[in-house]
């Protein structure tokens, strides 16, 4: 059969199968940069982590180097690169940059990246401080959605809330779970990596088929592992990860438009005692009523993804992002909320959840990690050029509004996924 | 503090590191009291567990969880097996608390992990409680702060 054409999208992506060169091939990630990540709404951090004016943190999204950075009340994104000579401003990953000023001559900016005063002395024409090129230039978009800060690098297409459409509900539902409604990012960030291309993570987020095969290991260990003196444990969090095993295919999976999708109805709870849940519940009930609480926590949704970049789980307030390195390596950063209001055991419980599951010593991570590694390695060979996501094909239920539903095992998000993937890369360069 | 203590501080942690190598990882536990931690931060001056990330915080529990999973033979991060030299040097009784029968010591750890094709260095601080009782020493808390401990890592399968 005929290698399809690296531009030819639609012969790249079928309706249940994919060639395996968009995992493989070097020139669909430069593309994919330039029209998949460049064009969508990025996590680029949150407020908690730049309190005070002139607080920053430094992070890389679509190869570019950005500044985080608290103003005045509100929060700007900047390019990290002096409008001077290009010199990287901000040097380290977090700091205060009162003085905001370049390390190489000495520019100083207003916090908001306005250029304040220059080294420049002599003759330079026309030069002048009120000049808005001279400032650091800010990102071509930025929202801050209750605290969490979006990016994208485009200046035309659609605002965060029409582009996320659906899956505005389920930063709300981390947010609502706060009786104050509000969270901070609890210090450490988990920062892992592996040796395959950022699809395959976001394909394995809502792939309820793998953990009794990836996660045997670990979910064995954890049955034989518990001792008779119940404690509650991140030891239990993969006891109940093993019961989560023979749930999983009465999930239910909902995919978007845009490649959005969630994985839902899998019973897996944060485990705290009676005493700290009845205070959470009670101070939830004081704020948000009976009614609305009981649907706050009764939200079943247990994987997010907001396509391309995060991967969301309200119930165990964890947002993991993905950074494409190469077509073959990935960067994963895990941030970690406090709910506001809520009893500290909360936060101990979160605390030993991302240990357990997030950390690049986590015994169930590493098992995932692997398994990318060896489908990077297995996509290399020539033997077949197909991946498959036909499981479920057809049993797919389409609303009529964008919305499609599946059961179980189904590889719809897998589908919906590449359908987005083929729309951003067949619309060619973004305007910037 | 007794004269040849020194020396049995220096035997528990060589034995230790031995047996990590060997990967006899149950003895590796039993060397622990019952309320050990053994913790990796993230970050350097990391002083509260609870309220912030690490990369590893085990009670006696969890490390028996992590041993159960390290010998499962499903387990696909350890399907081929790495190899590994655990480098202690440095040692330094910092302090003995009489009342307690506590030694608290410092040392250098290096830690050399070969795996498909691929050999790792891990280096850091190490810091142990070890504890005397019954005419035993136990070690009742053990801290690694690696020097890398913030940067993008890959798996961590073998306890440092
Ligand atoms: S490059 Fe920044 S002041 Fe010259
Ligand atoms: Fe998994």
């Amino acid at each position: 059969m005929k290698q399809p054409a690296i531009d030819d999208f639609g012969d790249l992506v079928r309706k249940d199968r994919v060639h395996r060169r968009v995992y493989t091939d070097p020139a669909v990630f430069e593309l994919e940069q330039q029209r998949i990540f460049n064009r969508s709404w990025l996590f680029a951090g949150h407020e908690s982590q730049v309190p005070r004016r002139g607080d920053f943190i430094t992070t890389q999204l679509a190869g570019q180097t950005l500044i985080v950075i608290r103003h005045e009340d509100d929060i700007k994104v900047l390019f990290n690169r002096c409008p001077h000579r290009g010199a990287k401003i901000c040097e380290t990953e977090s700091g205060n940059a009162r003085p905001f000023r370049c390390p190489y001559h000495g520019w100083v900016f207003d916090t908001d990246g306005r250029l304040i005063s220059s080294s420049l002395h002599g003759d330079y024409g026309d030069f002048t401080v009120a000049d808005a090129d001279l400032n650091v230039r800010a990102v071509p978009r930025m929202t801050n959605y209750r605290g969490f800060v979006f990016v994208n690098l485009c200046d035309d297409g659609p605002g965060l809330e029409q582009a996320l459409g659906p899956m505005m509900s389920a930063i709300d539902n981390l947010l609502d779970r706060s009786p104050e409604g509000a969270v901070e990012l609890i210090p450490g960030i988990h920062r892992h990596v592996f040796p395959g291309n950022w699809k395959l993570l976001l394909e394995n987020i809502s792939d309820a088929a793998h953990p009794p095969f990836v996660h045997a290991s670990s979910n064995e260990a954890g049955t034989k592992g518990r001792l008779e003196d119940y404690r509650m444990r991140a030891e239990d969090v993969m006891s109940g990860n093993n019961q989560a095993a023979g749930m999983l295919g009465q999930s239910k999976l909902k995919a978007f438009q845009h490649g959005h999708s969630y994985l839902a109805a899998i019973p897996i709870r944060i485990k705290v005692s009676r005493e700290a849940e009845q205070e959470y519940r009670t101070a939830m009930v004081q704020s948000h009523g009976v009614d609305k609480a009981e649907t706050i926590l009764n939200d079943s949704r247990h994987f997010n993804i907001i396509y391309p970049q995060i991967m969301l789980q309200s119930v165990f307030q964890t947002v993991k992002v993905l950074r494409p390195v190469a077509i073959d390596r990935t960067e994963v950063s895990v941030y970690v909320f406090r709910l506001k209001g809520a009893p500290q055991e909360y936060e101990r419980v979160a605390v030993q959840f991302a240990n357990a599951t997030n950390s690049s010593a986590s015994v169930i991570l590493q098992d995932d990690l692997t398994t990318f590694a060896n489908i990077q390695e297995g996509l290399a060979a020539c033997a077949g050029d197909w991946v498959l996501f036909a499981n479920g094909y057809g049993n797919d239920i389409a609303d009529g509004h964008g919305a499609v539903t599946g059961e179980g095992f189904s590889e719809l998000p897998m589908r919906s996924q590449f359908a987005a993937w083929r729309d951003y890369m067949a619309a060619g360069p973004s305007g910037n | 503090m007794a004269a040849g203590d020194k020396h049995l501080v220096e035997a528990l942690l060589y034995t230790e590191a031995r047996l990590l190598d060997r990967k006899q990882f149950d003895d590796w536990c039993a060397l622990f009291t019952e309320d050990a931690y053994y913790w990796v931060p993230l970050r350097p001056e990391q002083s509260q567990p609870d309220k912030e990330l690490s990369i590893i915080y085990d009670d006696i529990d969890m490390m028996r969880v992590r041993v159960h999973w390290l010998k499962h033979p499903k387990n696909h991060a350890q399907a081929i097996p790495s190899r590994t030299v655990h480098y202690v040097s440095n040692v330094l009784v910092e302090s003995f608390d009489d009342e307690r029968q506590e030694y608290r010591v410092s040392s250098a750890l290096q830690v050399a992990e070969y795996r498909k094709d691929i050999q790792t260095v891990y280096s850091g601080s190490c810091e142990h409680l070890l504890r005397a009782a019954d005419g035993e020493l136990k070690i009742a808390a053990k801290r690694v702060d690696l020097i890398n401990s913030q940067a993008v890592l890959g798996p961590i399968s073998v306890p440092l």
